[in-house]
């Protein structure tokens, strides 16, 4: 199987923290992967690093076989990673029309309509609000907006941030269906805290802890191994003690 | 308690020796370069309690220096030169420079950094031009500038310089009492992680008022005693290269550490007769402005702790002695 | 009503001439978060270049073009040299770039005095008017003409171009443009050297409009733009027009019925402004805390 994105002993800090202190899996092509861990263990972190904003203190970080660790982020956009954070995802004053824009790469070579179609027909919401500024959006149409400029410019592989945090159920079921549309055709590195989420997209899952990656494996081997989510995450920690 | 008598010890050194540097590079010129060093050395220190221990910027601080040498000035001329009028103006220079900095950090002090260099900037430079403006010539003498007699008790060039190097000593030793309080601790906090100060509870905006109050008051004095020091007092006291001046001798001298500040300002007020005697024969020297420019820009860039900073730093790492630094840095 | 008309055709004449120096000042700050205390010194040089090279060679179209030209080099050059190394090191870049500001202004001193410069108005522009009793100035209604025209091609840049829009969208979040693929780095230079020209390109105009140029220019016209920026609002062009308008025109009445005032006046407007609306007539609040 090829591996898109490698990760080997990485270290990184954030002033004079250390957040990062060995981060090392492989993400496969073509699969979604989902990172794991408690709050703090460094998952947000290590999207950042791997997008070029942290700096990696040691160790490599690998796109399809070339140390991207170097680089800076744009750079590392254009090698193909599409990333969108937790927060601030969308460009609050510009409008919906604006955000597709500033996301598609390739707008500059002139218009690409069937490829914003494409968007509209997948974010059906987002052809109502074309002109209105993305900050006027719901919190649910944001998360849709971001998604949708992360998938516009057609990059092989997406850094996702919990991407359900704070949405509706209506929304997070949406996000499910596009996420496993991927499945086949894009790289998928999403940090996720929901189990069930994850249970129903990720292919393989990489567990953190402290800055470390202490497991990675099977998604559906975590789905089974309760010991394994409540010694690394906490959950269901209680069941079965009253 | 044998530290403490080698501490009591060294003080009344330093004190006998200051009073008596006048006697050994004899009289004349050298007194009158001493005293605006001690002078424009408390300037300079005062300053720092804001950039130094404070973290923010002003680019008017010629506006207290200046508002001191005018009240001073405007006392002195109107009350004959008397001892009461020089203690009434020492007194209004005080009360004066407190409403005016409190003025001024209600205006620009609740917001952002930049809008503080912005707005002392500008505020400085009104100071400028008001008191070169007709409006106020009765009291300024515009232009021209006012011709300045000093009592009686202090009219001898030993007698100013003790009056300069006194006022520098006390100024050094609140100052140094100030930053090693509670309150002190916490301006270097807001300093490093104005955020973080935020999120403890402190009312960050009062703290800094109550820094650029005291910084004021001092700056105010210190611009009283140049008056006195100079017998002469011009609009130049408020321009922005006073101003700038003063930022440079903290910078050069090492901001943070306070006594940088009357380092600085024996470096460039010595650098500055200097070359001011240089460009009697070569008049390139009187473009020296420049050469400050280019020495302030790479200070910033390269030295950013300035001559003792540095220095601090190095014994602190070599040493074991980091008391001193931790305490000041 | 004569001395009315006067007196707000001149207001609106200095308010053009500001807008051009505090839109630079306000775009970059918006971009880039810099405070750029060096602006007066693209100014001062602008002017300086331009009324020397129409002193020389008579082309007043040429000079024009030096003269933001050499705001933008001396823009360009301050950006990749000295700020680039500084970002996210707020005091270090406003002391770094008043250093700027000190060696431009003593700098211009050499090779051309302390004493300034005659800067004539070519002949085609110099003509004037009287119509009823209101005195028309054709240089002040070029000058108006070049700052309207000037705040709708920076309106069009900044609504109707990509470029426009990358910049707004890197006012607002200069991270997720560089996950764009954008390099926002040379987006930071490219208005920075905007700016810059800017600042020349009105020291340009402002030598025929003031008739003369001296070192002290760049430092008024700096505080001028200081005090405009921060009562239209930091990081807005609309804000930067209404307070150059407003600056102009209570300056220009001011200085004819109590002259010895009008100074303290800028600053009292500012004052009011900021215990009002501490974040600028057009601000976001985001900029104030």
């Amino acid at each position: 199987m090829k591996h898109v994105l490698e990760l080997d002993g990485v270290h990184a800090n954030i002033g004079q923290f250390q957040i990062l202190q060995g981060v090392s899996f492989r993400v496969p092509e073509h699969q979604v992967t989902v990172l794991m861990g408690r709050n703090g263990a460094g998952k947000t972190t290590t999207l950042r690093t791997i997008m070029g904003y942290v700096r990696p203190r040691a160790g490599h970080i690998r796109m399809n076989g070339a140390a991207i660790g170097d680089l800076s982020t744009h750079q590392i956009a254009r090698r193909g990673i599409a990333y969108l954070p937790e927060e601030n995802h969308v460009f609050h004053r510009l409008t919906v029309a604006e955000n597709l824009q500033m996301a598609d790469r390739r707008a500059r070579d002139g218009h690409h309509p069937e490829r914003v179609e494409r968007m509209m027909d997948l974010f059906g919401d987002l052809r109502r609000a074309w002109c209105r500024p993305a900050g006027s959006l719901s919190g649910g149409q944001k998360q849709m907006l971001a998604m949708a400029s992360a998938l516009i410019s057609e990059q092989p592989v997406l850094l996702i941030d919990e991407p359900s945090k704070g949405l509706s159920p209506g929304y997070v079921h949406r996000l499910v269906e596009i996420l496993q549309g991927l499945k086949g055709s894009r790289t998928v590195l999403l940090v996720e805290q929901n189990v069930w989420l994850a249970g129903q997209v990720a292919d393989t899952f990489v567990m953190l802890d402290d800055g470390r990656t202490v497991l990675s494996g099977n998604m559906q081997e975590l789905l089974q191994r309760e010991d394994w989510q409540q010694q690394f995450l906490g959950v269901h920690a209680t069941r079965g003690e009253r | 308690m044998n530290r403490n008598i080698v501490r009591y010890a060294a003080a009344v050194l330093l004190l006998a020796v200051g009073l008596l540097l006048p006697t050994i590079t004899g009289g004349g010129g050298t007194t009158t370069l001493l005293e605006q060093v001690f002078t424009f050395g408390a300037f300079a220190m005062s300053y720092d309690l804001l950039l130094g221990f404070t973290g923010i910027i002003s680019f008017g601080h010629a506006m207290f220096f200046g508002t001191g040498a005018y009240i001073m000035g405007i006392c002195l001329v109107r009350g004959n030169a008397s001892t009461l009028s020089f203690v009434c103006g020492a007194m209004l220079a005080v009360v004066v420079s407190v409403m005016l900095s409190l003025v001024v950090a209600f205006l620009s002090l609740r917001m952002k950094d930049t809008y503080f260099a912005m707005i002392t900037l500008a505020v400085g430079q009104t100071f400028y031009v008001l008191a070169g403006s007709r409006a106020l010539q009765p009291w300024t003498n515009a232009n021209d500038g006012i011709t300045v007699f000093v009592p009686d008790w202090l009219n001898s060039d030993y007698a100013i310089y003790c009056l300069c190097f006194l006022f520098c000593v006390a100024v050094a030793f609140l100052l140094f009492q100030f930053v090693k309080s509670p309150v002190g601790v916490i301006l270097k906090g807001i300093r490093d992680n104005e955020s973080r100060m935020v999120a403890l509870g402190h009312s960050v905006f009062r703290y800094k008022t109550a820094a650029f109050v005291i910084s004021g008051i001092v700056a105010t004095l210190a611009g009283a005693l140049f008056v006195i020091a100079e017998m002469f007092v011009s609009t130049q006291v408020f321009d922005v290269s006073t101003s700038i001046n003063v930022l440079l001798m903290t910078i050069i001298g090492g901001t943070g550490t306070l006594f940088g500040g009357l380092l600085g300002a024996a470096v460039i007020l010595i650098a500055q007769s200097e070359f001011s005697t240089l460009a009697g024969t070569y008049p390139m020297f009187n473009d020296y402005m420049i050469l400050f420019g280019v020495l302030y820009v790479l200070v910033v860039l390269f030295l950013p702790r300035g001559i003792l900073g540095t220095i601090l730093q190095e014994r602190g790492r070599r040493r074991w002695t980091t008391r001193f630094l931790n305490s000041n840095r | 009503m004569d001395v009315f008309l006067t007196l707000v055709i001149g207001g609106i004449g200095d308010g053009a001439l500001y807008f051009l120096i505090a839109a630079g000042l306000t775009l970059i700050f918006g971009l880039l978060q810099v405070i750029n205390f060096a602006h007066g010194g693209l100014y001062l040089w602008g002017a300086y270049m331009a009324t020397f090279l129409y002193a020389v060679t008579h082309q007043f179209w040429l000079a024009l073009i030096v003269g933001a030209g050499a705001g933008a080099v001396l823009g360009i050059a301050m950006e990749r040299g000295l700020l680039g190394r500084l970002y996210h090191h707020g005091t270090n870049q406003i002391l770094i770039t008043m250093g700027v500001m000190l060696i431009l202004s003593e700098f211009v001193k050499v090779p051309f005095g302390v004493n300034g410069l005659n800067a004539p108005t070519p002949s085609f522009l110099s003509h004037s008017w009287l119509v009823g009793h209101v005195v028309l100035v054709e240089y002040q209604w070029f000058t108006i003409v070049v700052g309207a025209m000037v705040y709708l091609v920076l309106h069009w840049l900044l609504r109707r171009t990509r470029l426009g829009m990358v910049i707004r969208a890197g006012v607002e979040n200069a991270g997720l443009v560089e996950a764009c693929g954008i390099p926002i780095r040379n987006v930071f230079t490219v208005v920075f050297a905007l700016g810059a020209a800017l600042a020349g390109f009105a020291g340009a105009l402002a030598g025929p409009y003031f008739g003369s140029v001296t070192p002290g220019m760049g430092l008024d016209m700096q505080l001028t733009a200081f005090i405009i920026v921060v009562i239209g609002g930091m990081g807005s062009v609309q804000g930067a027009l209404v307070g150059s308008l407003l600056v102009g025109v209570v300056t220009s009445f001011m200085s004819f019925y109590f002259p010895s005032l009008s100074v303290l006046v800028t600053v009292l407007v500012m004052a009011v402004v900021l215990l009002v609306r501490p974040q600028g007539l057009f601000g976001e609040a985001r900029a104030a805390a």
